[in-house]
């Protein structure tokens, strides 16, 4: 069978650090071939080695021809079309503008087309408007958020619009990075069946988390086809889980060392977080749950006053009884109160030493020593002289943590740590984070993997459209139909 | 005209060019920050030391400290106004505010100091030296001393230890930075600061040299971009040797060819430079490459 | 057309192509006789619309491709002195200094766009700042164009062809010719907007990895569009060389740069009339309010650092900005929206794009 796309001995090199090392595969026509393996292992380079957005040894053969010196845009025109691991998409044009955009790469009017025979041009645009359109319906992209601005439409809304603009009018190959990563169980299957129909029209190659997830009719072993991630689960452990239900009937009814009241907030004009109220006991480990676009990162982000993006907060946060809504955030954090960002938020440029060094606690709080941050995660200390940038995901995940607890919180927000960890990472970093937990520090959690997070927790709080739809003890919480249902939709495990 | 005058000539200068451009590697290394109202910043620092000399009956070095504050309330002002754009690291905008900043204060210049060109009369000028030869001011080692002593300084403080680290961490991810607890505001401020101060040192220790018009300044930007890019940015010691190298450039080229073009050639000079090696020397992924 | 918070402007109107030209022409037509209804003005209108003109090349590459061009003073400058050289000089007529005003821009952009091909954000902004440099030093020292006397007693505007005549002797019969060649502009930036190659700027300046990954040749896109904002400023400098009938390194003062920087953003980005209004603003106040020309210094500076830095924009790179932003953002916060539960809300994480 002849490949459509060929690549052999792809290399990348970045610095001393090897990312990919004689790397060969192939995929036919009408071939979906999955690329898997845990973080680190170099899918990412991967992708940017075979559409030449990085340097990098290899050839490179696109129906039969070579095409290892052709630039990144040239590919594109051949065939070749990528999705980002991150939804891509062009923030100020609305929806249908983006998918116009893109559309006008390859069908729209020239420049002197424009200038001489306006009246073309207009019947021209209309034609395009009227495509892209169908395009975005296909796609899965509905015709109420045609004229609304990607940022305002909902994750799996947006990862579906990535992925057409990618395709634009066609492709010979179709290269997704980690489609369904943070998709909760109803967009999955909106991806899988998405999937399936492009398969129809050529070929498709995607690849997938370290695990065997999600969309199903891949032909690759092991795979595990129709595999939902309820099925996916991390080594349990009864003794911890229930040493961990446990613990929660222990705890009193002390002064709560967080506690929100009233937080709202509206991004764009969404209303994307309701809280009437929320609070943290000293020493409890709270999970907080839920689908994405459910509110979980605003929510932590809100407590400390942060964004990327610039919403409006409303509402009153208090630290061991302060009330901090007033501060900014380096003062939260000087409170006590530590973030880590999802993403694994490091200083790419510095050492991981240095990232470690800048963390340093502040009034008078005494930060976890470095050896203790190394026994945690002995990784960091073979890497101690590499710049983050040259770290693994989850070894970045893990200085993130580190450089965290280095700042001496009282209350420490993580932000899915478990996202590019693999399985047996994400059991280990759960479970140190839950030894950490005491009189001196407790934790809120928030965790899309709902069994890795239902091992450590003592509470859990369903977040569903930026509400709380259930909290209470772990215990009473684990089998409550409603957490099933909002990560999973139909297809229930 | 003589080989080693010029030479000398050229030391100088360099020292007045690296002393010029210090406050942008600052701006640049530190804050991923652009200043295009840098230039008229020099000529009002320039202004007000004169201002402070003939018109207040000043010393010299009072007058330098009045330039300097200036200078830094300049810099304040400038960066509250911008603090969002700077968060939201909108580079084209602060690109076009400092601007308008600049025209600003050209207008102000017009309006407190007059239309007339000015010429600064410090003690120091009128001390000669003779050196190998060749005759220097007392003005003139006070250029390259003041350089030497701002530059030590700066390598002390920033490329050792916590202080060069919180730069370099606020320069990558400021919002990021926030979450480690670092007041960032407070690090674009102040570093904002440290280039209307700079400048202003700068202005009011090399003006002396030449009279003071509100039309200078224009050519003082482009030689600090050529210092700082040809140093690498934020490398307080690159842009120290690209500052000599460049004074002695326009120095002989001034001396030999011609004095009205010597900024053009060290232009042209740099175009040179960034096209035979586009890696823009050490650019690398900071706003240089495509 | 509402503040754009996308690409097309929206259309208010059925999407029909001919109620739209109509009244684009009618409001042209309705132009033309207003100086003389106001009274005397021909003067300022016509420095409004030719130095529009300029302003509009610099909003292509501001606007559409995102990037701070410093040197379209140097395309003006090199379209008025090409124009008045030849003028004189040669005795060159009006239909010999318009391509040859438009062929020197286009040169010198050709070069500047070819040395800046692989540099992007500041460093090609300082590229292009240095070049005016270096042009005002040439222009202040070269014989040839002038030195700093300039080049004086540029004949009048002649356009006359056979028995057509076609002649400006002064501004009130300027005014026309300005005005057409300010009604060309709006229309080619209209329809630049509308190409392929305007959607590609946008997308280049929006998301350039994605562009990339869509096909588009992101260095062939940026020279291109860099090359096609030159001629607009060229062909304003070749009309205010006749209306000023002299020429000189004045052209390269700072004042001509942060006139059409403010011009392009004072009233808000990639909005047609944008530019023209902002012009006028300016233009306006110098004439007719004017408090000398320090005050005025600092009013147009003060004016280009509230677009930017005091007003909201929609977003600042792509977003809308300035005065109409401005607007936009304070009508939205007035009026009362019951925040929508049922509308998806957005996830935080969202935004981070490669």
């Amino acid at each position: 069978m002849t490949a459509v796309l060929r690549v052999e001995g792809l290399g990348v090199r970045y610095g001393a650090l090897v990312a990919l090392d004689g790397v060969s595969w192939e995929v036919a026509a009408g071939e979906v071939l999955g690329i898997i393996g845990p973080n680190g292992a170099g899918k990412s380079s991967c992708y940017d080695a075979a559409t030449h957005m990085t340097r990098r040894t290899g050839r490179v053969w696109l129906d039969g021809r070579e095409v290892t010196a052709v630039p990144p845009h040239g590919l594109a025109a051949l065939g070749l079309k990528r999705a980002f691991q991150q939804n891509a998409f062009f923030a100020q044009l609305s929806v249908l503008e983006n998918m116009v955009a893109v559309l006008q790469r390859e069908g729209g009017a020239g420049l002197a087309a424009s200038l001489a025979l306006p009246w073309r041009e207009a019947r021209l645009r209309r034609a395009l408007r009227a495509e892209a359109a169908a395009l975005l319906e296909e796609f899965g992209v509905p015709r109420e958020m045609h004229e609304l601005r990607p940022g305002h439409i909902p994750y799996g809304s947006q990862r579906m619009l990535s992925i057409v603009l990618a395709w634009g009018r066609g492709a010979r190959v179709l290269m997704l990075d980690e489609p369904a990563a943070g998709l909760g169980g109803p967009d999955m299957a909106r991806l899988r069946d998405l999937l399936q129909r492009l398969r129809g029209r050529g070929t498709g190659r995607h690849r997938a988390p370290h695990g065997p997830h999600h969309v199903g009719g891949r032909p690759h072993p092991g795979a595990g086809a129709g595999a939902t991630p309820g099925q996916r689960h991390a080594a349990r452990d009864p003794a911890g889980c229930a040493g961990a239900g446990s613990l929660s009937g222990a705890r009193g009814m002390s002064a709560p060392i967080l506690e929100a009241s009233g937080l709202r907030v509206v991004y764009g004009g969404n209303l994307a977080l309701d809280i009437p109220h929320l609070a943290l006991r000293p020493g409890e480990l709270i999970g907080v749950v839920g689908a994405n676009g459910a509110g979980k990162s605003t929510l932590v982000n809100a407590l400390l006053g942060w964004s990327r993006g610039a919403p409006r907060v409303e509402g009153r946060v208090r630290l061991a009884g302060q009330d901090v809504s007033a501060l900014p955030p380096h003062q939260r954090v000087r409170r006590g109160l530590a973030l880590v960002p999802e993403g694994g938020a490091v200083f790419m440029r510095l050492t991981v030493e240095e990232n470690l060094a800048a963390a340093v606690p502040e009034g008078g709080r005494r930060g976890h020593g470095l050896e203790e941050v190394y026994a945690l995660f002995p990784r960091l200390r073979e890497r101690l002289h590499h710049l983050a940038s040259m770290l693994s995901g989850g070894e970045r995940q893990m200085l993130a943590i580190a450089r965290a607890l280095r700042l001496g919180p009282a209350v420490l927000l993580l932000d899915e740590p478990s996202i590019g960890l693999a399985p047996r990472l994400v059991t280990d970093v759960l479970r140190s984070v839950r030894g950490l937990v005491g009189p001196g520090l407790s934790v809120l959690l928030v965790e899309q993997n709902v069994r890795a997070a239902i091992e450590v927790v003592d509470r859990l709080v369903l977040l569903e459209r930026g509400r709380i739809l259930a909290e209470g003890p772990v215990a009473a919480m684990r089998d409550d139909p409603r957490i099933l249902h909002a990560y999973l939709g139909e297809a229930v495990a | 005209m003589n080989l080693v005058q010029q030479l000398i000539n050229g030391l100088i200068i360099g020292h007045a060019y690296a002393l010029i451009a210090i406050g942008w590697t600052v701006l640049l290394g530190v804050a991923r920050l652009v200043n295009f109202g840098h230039g008229q910043m020099y000529m009002l620092a320039a202004f007000v030391t004169w201002w402070g000399v003939a018109g207040l009956g000043l010393p010299y070095p009072l007058a330098i400290l009045l330039a300097m504050a200036g200078g830094v309330l300049l810099g304040l002002v400038m960066q509250l106004t911008m603090l969002r754009l700077t968060f939201a690291q909108d580079l084209v905008s602060i690109m076009i505010v400092t601007l308008g900043f600049g025209h600003v204060m050209r207008g102000l210049a017009g309006l407190l100091f007059g239309g007339n060109p000015q010429v600064l009369e410090t003690p120091l000028s009128w001390i000669d030296f003779e050196i190998a030869g060749a005759w220097v001011t007392a003005q003139d080692l006070l250029i390259v001393v003041a350089a030497i002593a701002v530059f030590l300084l700066l390598r002390l403080v920033l490329e050792r230890g916590a202080l060069g680290r919180t730069a370099r961490m606020v320069a990558e991810d400021p919002k990021l930075a926030q979450l480690g607890g670092i007041d960032v505001r407070r690090v674009y401020l102040a570093v904002f600061a440290f280039e209307g101060a700079a400048v202003a040192l700068a202005a009011a220790l090399v003006a002396p040299r030449t009279p003071i018009l509100t039309s200078i300044g224009f050519e003082e930007v482009i030689i600090t971009f050529v210092v700082v890019v040809l140093g690498g940015i934020g490398s307080i010691g690159g842009s120290y040797l690209a500052g000599i190298g460049l004074g002695l450039f326009t120095a002989l080229f001034g001396g030999f060819v011609s004095p009205a073009y010597a900024t053009s050639a060290a232009f042209g000079v740099l175009i040179l430079v960034l096209v035979l090696r586009p890696g823009g020397l050490a650019l690398g992924a900071k706003g240089g490459r495509a | 057309m509402r503040p754009g918070m996308s690409g097309a402007p929206r259309l208010l109107l059925p999407r029909l192509f001919l109620p739209r030209l109509f009244l684009a022409v009618a409001g042209a037509l309705l132009l033309l006789p207003l100086p003389g209804w106001i009274g005397g003005v021909h003067g300022a209108f016509a420095v409004i619309a030719i130095l529009a003109v300029a302003a509009y090349g610099l909003d292509i590459v501001v606007s559409d491709l995102g990037e701070v061009s410093l040197a379209h003073t140097v395309f003006f400058a090199a379209g008025a002195y090409a124009t008045g050289l030849l003028a004189t000089r040669a005795g060159a007529g009006s239909w010999v200094t318009l391509p040859a005003a438009l062929l020197a821009g286009l040169a010198i952009a050709l070069l500047l766009g070819l040395i800046t091909l692989s540099l992007r954000e500041f460093v090609f902004s300082l590229v292009t700042y240095a070049a005016s440099v270096v042009a005002a030093a040439v222009a202040h020292n070269w014989n040839v164009l002038g030195g700093s006397d300039g080049v004086s007693g540029i004949p009048t505007l002649d356009l006359s062809i056979g028995p057509l005549r076609l002649a400006a002797r002064n501004d009130a019969e300027l005014w026309p010719f300005a005005l057409a060649l300010l009604l060309v502009t709006l229309y080619a930036v209209r329809q630049f907007r509308r190409s392929r190659l305007g959607a590609m700027a946008m997308m280049v300046h929006l998301n350039p990895r994605l562009a990339t990954m869509s096909g588009i040749d992101v260095r062939r896109v940026r020279l291109r569009v860099f090359l096609l904002s030159a001629p607009f400023s060229a062909a304003a400098g070749w009309l205010y060389a006749y209306q000023r009938a002299y020429v000189g390194p004045d052209l390269f003062e700072t004042y001509f740069l942060v006139l059409m920087l403010t011009a392009v953003v004072l009233v808000g980005r990639r909005l047609l009339l944008g530019p023209l209004l902002g012009t006028a603003l300016i233009i306006g106040q110098e004439r007719f309010l004017s408090f000398g020309g320090d005050i005025n210094a600092i009013l147009l500076g003060g004016a280009l650092i509230l677009s930017l830095a005091v007003l909201p924009s929609g977003g600042t790179s792509g977003g809308t900005g300035g005065l109409a932003g401005g607007l936009a953002g304070l009508l939205e916060r007035l009026r009362p929206r019951a925040p929508d539960a049922a509308a998806p809300p957005a996830e935080g994480r969202s935004v981070p794009q490669p």
